[in-house]
């Protein structure tokens, strides 16, 4: 499996965030996109989520351009935005209802992603009540109901504590080592550690760079 | 998808419907009272505009007593005239303390000289600040007691014509003889008609109407409760829906279709509750029979039934002002003033006859104006297809346009 973007553009009425956006991804790797904050990398996450439109360019998945087939786009892409996509005043159970059919929550439930994310222990919580860490670990659970091939994670563990992190990266590792492609959209470094290439989008263009731990030319760079 | 979503809005918005329910219940209640208290009101104010007109003359004229009887009998002026007889020193007086809005001054012998053929003018005593309606009733009152005399006279002369040309003996027994048979002709004739008052607007009476708007205004500010359920502040739940396939419009259906449900429930309670204290009041909360036909255990069904577009346009109209809003503070704004500014354009607080006739088309036009339009014709048991039509494509529209909104945030995100 192979994924390359090509050419992407989106301009709004006063900002143009992408001008030329193009990168590629073999399965089992890791993009990690880092930029300023409204350098646009969470607008070039939607737009590849499906959310919405590019202004033009392509998202070909094995040579098909998943722009043309938005079904196929919504079952092989899993998107975690930022923000809580959750509904607060339902619990974790009713708010997996509405992903998973009853047969593949109870499965995932006891052994499989969810089960991963330690879900089971907080099932009957109302969302509202639930901690940061909880909210996004269901929130990941939700987005791979479908279990998809590509997954795009914006700042997927910002404001978290270091174990639910952890259980994060680890899952994200094992996401990886089954042979998902992912995208991150990341300013944390062990999610950096995590990826296969990093690229830096800044005045619409996607750079590539290579991390070697100076956090300081990082910043200097974006 | 659709239907876990629908199902899940539903759930959210149905944990809130015990407050929602207390909360809507409460304030029909208090608009209840305020409908109560303005018909009370108004049935009071119009005791109160009579017209007291003092009549100074003499009072043994059989023929004075017969014209006074008159013009209470052939006034239909919405306000009702009161014609009391005394002396001008009491007239005077009484006009001085304002009890008295004027008094007609009949000259000695004015029924003999009219009878003989002259008529002495009448004098009219008012005060300068006594205008608009009362001086509006003297130029009635004036033309009345002119086309009394006249037509009079001619009845009398007549009859004097009549009974010369037979031979008979014109004395003045036989002249009031036929001149108090021919009174009570006329008088009599007042009786062969009688006055119905239609009321406001579509036959509907005063506090019919006023229930109508009052119901309008209540439905309206309806959907201030609801902001913290309805108001999307983090759009990232509808990104992973349309991400998933799920679009904008979709999730717009299902959200509408569970606050509706919502707002159906509370209006058909709020009915039942009316119905109720209206049954156990002994059905005096509602004058006319029409409206009270409405009100009856069968009528309720058809009242239901019409009620479920205007519900529809209406919780239509709040979802898009949800979908406007981007906080609970600002929800909570948009939701109170939207409903009292259209309410009140809309003519539920105040008779829409009333407003200039450009406001008047306008009203026909809001969503508020053709539901307080149905619910009139509902309550006076009139079909109203067309204003019934309007709300649905209303609700159309406007689900159409919260779709639109819903979309251009998720792209601005």
């Amino acid at each position: 499996m192979e994924i390359e973007i090509r050419h992407i553009q989106k301009s709004f009425r006063k900002t143009h965030p992408l001008k030329d956006i193009s990168f590629s991804a073999a399965d089992g790797s890791c993009i990690a996109l880092l930029g300023k904050n409204g350098s646009g990398k969470s607008t070039l996450l939607s737009i590849l989520a499906g959310v919405t439109s590019a202004d033009s360019g392509s998202f070909l998945l094995d040579g098909t351009d998943l722009f043309s087939v938005p079904k196929q786009l919504s079952v092989r892409v899993g998107y975690i935005p930022q923000g809580t996509p959750l509904l607060e005043e339902l619990s974790a159970r009713d708010n997996l209802r509405l992903w998973y059919t009853p047969d593949a929550l109870k499965h995932s439930l006891e052994d499989g992603v969810l089960a991963m994310l330690g879900i089971p222990d907080f099932l009957g919580v109302t969302v509202s009540k639930m901690s940061g860490g909880m909210k996004k670990r269901l929130s990941i659970g939700c987005a791979v109901a479908r279990d998809p091939d590509i997954l795009l994670l914006d700042e997927p563990t910002a404001a978290l504590d270091l174990p639910c992190k952890t259980i994060i990266y680890d899952y994200l590792a094992d996401c990886k080592k089954r042979g998902k492609i992912l995208i991150l959209a990341t300013h944390d470094e062990r999610e950096l550690a995590l990826c296969d290439a990093l690229y830096i989008l800044r005045d619409g263009v996607l750079n590539p760079y290579r991390y070697d731990g100076d956090v300081n030319d990082l910043a200097d760079r974006l | 998808m659709k239907r876990p979503y629908f199902r899940l809005q539903c759930k959210r918005a149905f944990r809130q419907l015990p407050l929602m329910l207390a909360i809507s219940l409460l304030l029909f209640g208090c608009l209840a009272v305020v409908w109560h208290t303005m018909v009370i009101l108004d049935t009071q104010s119009e005791d109160q505009q009579k017209v007291r007109i003092g009549v100074v003359g003499d009072a043994s004229a059989s023929y004075l007593g017969f014209g006074i009887e008159a013009i209470q009998t052939l006034d239909i002026t919405r306000f009702s005239v009161s014609l009391e007889q005394m002396t001008e020193e009491q007239a005077q007086s009484l006009m001085r303390d304002g009890v008295l809005a004027a008094y007609v001054v009949i000259p000695e012998g004015f029924i003999d000289d009219v009878v003989h053929g002259t008529v002495p003018p009448l004098r009219y005593v008012t005060t300068d600040g006594a205008v608009g309606i009362t001086t509006l009733f003297k130029e009635e009152m004036l033309k009345t007691i002119s086309r009394v005399l006249v037509q009079s006279q001619n009845g009398l002369y007549g009859m004097q014509d009549a009974v010369r040309a037979n031979g008979l003996p014109l004395s003045a027994a036989v002249t009031d003889k036929l001149t108090t048979n021919y009174f009570s002709l006329i008088l009599s004739r007042s009786h062969a008609y009688d006055l119905q008052t239609l009321g406001i607007s579509d036959a509907l009476s005063f506090s019919g109407y006023l229930l109508c708007g009052i119901c309008i205004l209540w439905l309206a500010l309806g959907g201030a409760p609801y902001c913290g359920v309805f108001v999307v502040s983090d759009t990232a739940l509808s990104e992973v829906l349309c991400a998933s396939g799920f679009r904008a419009r979709r999730q717009i259906l299902s959200e509408y279709a569970a606050y509706a449900l919502c707002i159906l429930l509370q209006t058909m309670a709020a009915a039942l509750l009316f119905a109720a204290v209206n049954a156990f009041s002994g059905g005096t909360l509602i004058s006319s029979l029409a409206e009270k036909a409405a009100f009856s255990a069968s009528g309720l069904f058809f009242l239901f039934l019409r009620l479920i577009p205007i519900v529809l346009a209406i919780s239509a109209m709040q979802f898009f002002f949800f979908s406007l809003s981007t906080n609970l503070a600002n929800g909570i704004l948009l939701q109170f003033l939207s409903a009292v500014c259209l309410s009140y354009v809309s003519g539920c607080m105040y008779p829409i006859e009333f407003f200039p006739k450009a406001i008047q088309i306008a009203a026909s036009l809001l969503p508020t104006g053709l539901a307080r339009q149905s619910l009139c014709a509902a309550l006076s048991a009139q079909s109203d297809p067309l204003s019934s039509l309007g709300l649905l494509i209303y609700t159309a529209i406007l689900l159409l346009l919260s779709a639109f909104v819903r979309r251009v945030r998720l792209a601005r995100r």
